[in-house]
């Protein structure tokens, strides 16, 4: 029954991934319809780690559609077909590397975190607060990996490092994430 | 002063993330746990940290104008790189029909030029041919015999 499901599920894949080569093609041959399938399609994943790594809804709607843009207009340049979703995951998390590097570092300043009174909106600030103390490749590792939820590998693939950099680069933001965590609580209690 | 130790303990605790550990590994980890409480705060104070990163998540959905204005854009842009594309050709084109023109009206009009005489109007030298020195005449060196 469980191959059965399984057997089900590769084929349906397999079916949306030639879907998807047949509207690339007719995207490359300037088909505005397709092109509009396409946004649909990949539209939800660039916003949410746009979204993710900047922490700005706005911001990350804006660099989605830069993602979109030179990537449809770059289309020659994609050897694989295959791979024009990560093509596109790839440019955006660039994009919004370029963001962060462009950003005015802001003078840190945690609020207290209030134990048991402390709300969900309450945490995410100070969460935004404490990713805007990391660099843009510290931050922008520390999310692929956790909230992305990302492998190694694809990791250093769409950041284009070696993975003992993801490796390194991980382990550095982790140490600092928790040392800033650690303060923002002390300074709540 | 962070020790071999303490390196080793944060290395595995990484790479815990990424593969499961030998029993020897874990036992040190114990050991370390055991001997160091102030690493086991640390260790659960990152948990936490990183427990809130993960809930932490910013969902949205686009509005309706995502698309409208993402495909205002793309016009825009695909715009923009054409004109930047083509615009020396056009230029040049323009240069080139403006010199044919030119060279064509030239032709079909030689005829109708008035022509200028110039005969006996250019300028000319008075070159009188005299010495320079008329009074010292033409010397030759003494030693010459």
């Amino acid at each position: 029954m469980m191959a059965t499901d399984a057997q089900a599920a590769a084929l349906q894949a397999n079916d949306a991934a030639v879907e998807e080569l047949r509207w690339l093609q007719r995207c490359r041959s300037g088909d505005a319809a397709a092109l509009n399938v396409l946004v649909q399609r990949h539209r939800g994943k660039l916003i949410r780690v746009a979204c993710n790594i900047l922490r700005d809804t706005f911001e990350a709607e804006d660099v989605a559609q830069e993602a979109f843009i030179r990537g449809f207009r770059e289309l020659r340049n994609l050897r694989d077909d295959r791979a024009f979703s990560a093509y596109l995951y790839r440019i955006c998390v660039r994009l919004c590397m370029d963001r962060l590097r462009s950003r005015r570092p802001e003078p840190a300043e945690f609020d207290a975190i209030q134990g048991d009174e402390g709300s969900a909106v309450e945490d995410r600030v100070v969460i935004q607060k404490l990713l805007a103390e990391l660099n843009p490749e510290l931050r922008t590792t520390l999310v692929l990996r956790e909230i992305e939820q990302l492998s190694y590998e694809e990791v250093a693939e769409v950041m284009h490092v070696p993975v003992g950099t993801v490796r390194s680069r991980l382990h550095t933001a982790r140490e600092r994430f928790r040392e800033l965590w650690i303060q923002a609580t002390r300074d709540g209690e | 002063m962070i020790t071999w130790f303490e390196k080793r303990f944060w290395r595995l605790v990484r790479e815990s993330d990424v593969r499961p550990l030998g029993q020897r590994e874990r036992r040190f980890m114990d050991w370390m746990r055991a001997r160091r409480p102030d690493l086991v705060e640390k260790e659960r104070a990152e948990d936490e940290a990183m427990t809130a990163l993960r809930l932490s998540v910013v969902r949205h959905d686009p509005g309706p104008s995502f698309d409208t204005q993402l495909f205002r854009r793309y016009q825009v842009v695909s715009a923009k790189s054409s004109v930047a594309y083509w615009s020396p050709a056009m230029i040049g084109a323009t240069v080139a029909a403006v010199a044919v023109l030119a060279v064509l009206q030239l032709l079909t009009r030689s005829s109708e030029l008035q022509r200028i005489d110039v005969a006996g109007t250019e300028v000319r030298r008075d070159v009188r041919s005299t010495t320079i020195f008329p009074e010292i005449g033409p010397q030759f060196p003494s030693r010459v015999r």
